[in-house]
């Protein structure tokens, strides 16, 4: 890694703050959320910059604790930016840090784009459908494939994201923002998204009738002479979108899933579905 | 010995959040796997992971809210089913009320207690001295926030072990049928949380992409992943390109002036 001249800071102390990211959660709070644990992850930085100046180390430090949220992996990208933004405060004595704090408050937004939405609504669910596939059958790369294709990325952005921040500063992120790579990466990720969904939906919501009508070779039976020849998985299509449609209505995911066992018990009772 | 490694799956599913940097490891898919290599039936537990995570795959932690408790939910339910020859439905119908009992005491934690922790955190922040925050934000905060979860979840494992075989054998034929129906219609509910998640009015349509595909041609769903892919990839270069027509076309408006 390429530093500054004047810098403390060498690479072994990027790799303490790197692998103490993992940990940030360990302080979760509902009022600051990951502040503590950002300050946590900050410190072999924050040791260095302020080495002989204990009076900045203090205040850098406990501002440092202050309210903090982004997704996990993307918080050392900020990290990064505002590391060079704590030694320039170390060196000049005019240097104002609630700058840090208010750079720090305005990247959350963005980050957390990437991190929720790209990474964790969309891309593990494109993970998830094709580990299901191998997991249903009782084959382990299902859960290994899981965590491989999901964790890759986020570690190779978490750690060049240190990297990328603390060389490049806050033009890093200029650079990200105005080439609106995160807006079409979320564009086309969500249509991927929306296919992988649908499929799943055809293929993972397992749901037959025996209901039949008639007797004997006249005997029409529900599943496999209509549904099945008109369209093959009309009753998942339909389960999903009535779920979508209470879920949109605001009621609570508790009353939908002990709604479904009443639904299932009842069904079964009757004869309307079977297993 | 049983208890013993299940005390440890707890940690390992806990330990997303103080070790793992939320790398997804505290998900049914992952969890029920690990539960069921504890116990000697791996194969069941990957099985019963996958559909339970299906369940749960539009629940996911954002900011505050902590809807669900998967870890718990995953290693109890498993380990119910795995002892009673059951499948996801059973893991379903005890690891439920399991992950809202801890997830109940998680909460009761993190309103009495946590605030006063962090009040903690900063005045030894404040004096500046490095080694000793350090100890208390990542070992007070993983002990305090996490070892009561790991304690409940193995309590509730040898309880589970005693009492489970006793209360399956009370429930009707149909009852059970019932659940097994249910917890097949589970995933739909996921798939619902997934769309109200991301759907907009311009990408619906690509849902029935996926559906037909799986629907009618019997794609496995590793094929339409790719299929989908293809698409995106031949969008993008449409999107591109009529970006760049538009440029020239503005481009020979000007010439057409001089």
């Amino acid at each position: 890694m390429k530093m500054m001249t004047s810098s403390n800071l060498k690479k072994k102390d990027f790799v303490k703050a790197f692998w103490r990211t993992f940990s940030m959660g360990a302080s979760w709070e509902f009022s600051k959320q990951l502040g503590v644990g950002y300050a946590y992850a900050m410190t072999p930085l924050l040791e260095k910059i302020f080495k002989d100046k204990p009076d900045k180390l203090k205040e850098s430090l406990k501002r440092n604790t202050e309210f903090f949220n982004v997704s996990n992996f993307c918080s050392s990208s900020i990290m990064g930016i505002t590391a060079s933004m704590e030694e320039k405060y170390a060196v000049d004595d005019d240097f104002d840090p609630t700058t840090i704090s208010s750079i720090k408050a305005s990247l959350m937004g963005p980050l957390s784009a990437i991190g929720d939405s790209l990474m964790m609504s969309t891309w593990r669910i494109i993970c998830t459908s094709i580990a299901a596939a191998f997991a249903l059958k009782g084959n382990v790369l299902g859960p290994l494939l899981f965590i491989l294709a999901y964790n890759i990325p986020c570690t190779l952005i978490r750690w060049y994201g240190l990297k990328y921040g603390y060389t490049m500063g806050v033009s890093f992120f200029d650079k990200l923002s105005s080439s609106d790579i995160i807006g079409k990466l979320s564009h086309y990720s969500s249509i991927l998204g929306m296919i992988v969904i649908g499929a799943m939906t055809s293929s993972y919501v397992v749901m037959k009738t025996p209901v039949s009508f008639g007797k004997g070779g006249a005997k029409l039976s529900l599943q496999s002479d209509v549904f099945n020849q008109i369209i093959p998985g009309l009753l998942p299509l339909v389960a999903t979108f009535i779920m979508y449609k209470l879920l949109k209505k605001g009621v609570s995911v508790g009353w939908i899933i002990l709604g479904t066992f009443v639904l299932g018990v009842i069904c079964s009772y009757f004869h309307l579905l079977s297993v | 010995m049983q208890t013993f490694l299940i005390f440890l799956v707890a940690i390992f599913g806990y330990a997303e959040y103080f070790l793992f940097g939320r790398g997804q490891t505290y998900r049914p898919i992952v969890m029920c796997a690990v539960t069921g290599l504890a116990l000697g039936d791996f194969k069941a537990g990957i099985i019963i992971g996958a559909q339970m995570e299906l369940a749960f795959i539009g629940v996911q932690e954002i900011g505050l809210s902590t809807p669900q408790d998967m870890v718990s939910a995953s290693i109890i339910g498993t380990a119910i089913a795995i002892r009673t020859n059951g499948s996801f439905s059973t893991a379903i119908a005890f690891g439920l009320p399991i992950s809202m009992l801890v997830l109940f005491v998680q909460n009761l934690v993190y309103i009495l207690i946590s605030p006063l922790f962090v009040q903690k955190c900063e005045d030894i922040a404040g004096k500046g001295e490095t080694k000793k925050f350090s100890r208390w934000a990542f070992w007070g905060g993983t002990l305090l926030h996490f070892g009561p979860s790991i304690i409940l979840v193995t309590v509730t494992f040898v309880l589970g072990n005693y009492f489970a075989k006793t209360i399956m054998s009370f429930i009707p034929k149909f009852v059970q049928d019932g659940l097994v129906i249910a917890s097949g219609i589970l995933p739909a509910f996921g798939f619902a949380m997934l769309l109200e998640m991301i759907m907009k009015k311009d990408v619906f349509p690509f849902f029935f992409v996926g559906f037909l595909m799986a629907a009618y041609l019997k794609i496995p769903i590793i094929g339409i992943a790719f299929f989908g892919v293809v698409i995106v990839a031949i969008m993008y270069f449409r999107d591109e390109q009529n970006k760049n027509n538009q440029k020239e076309e503005v481009s020979t408006d000007e010439d057409d002036d001089f």
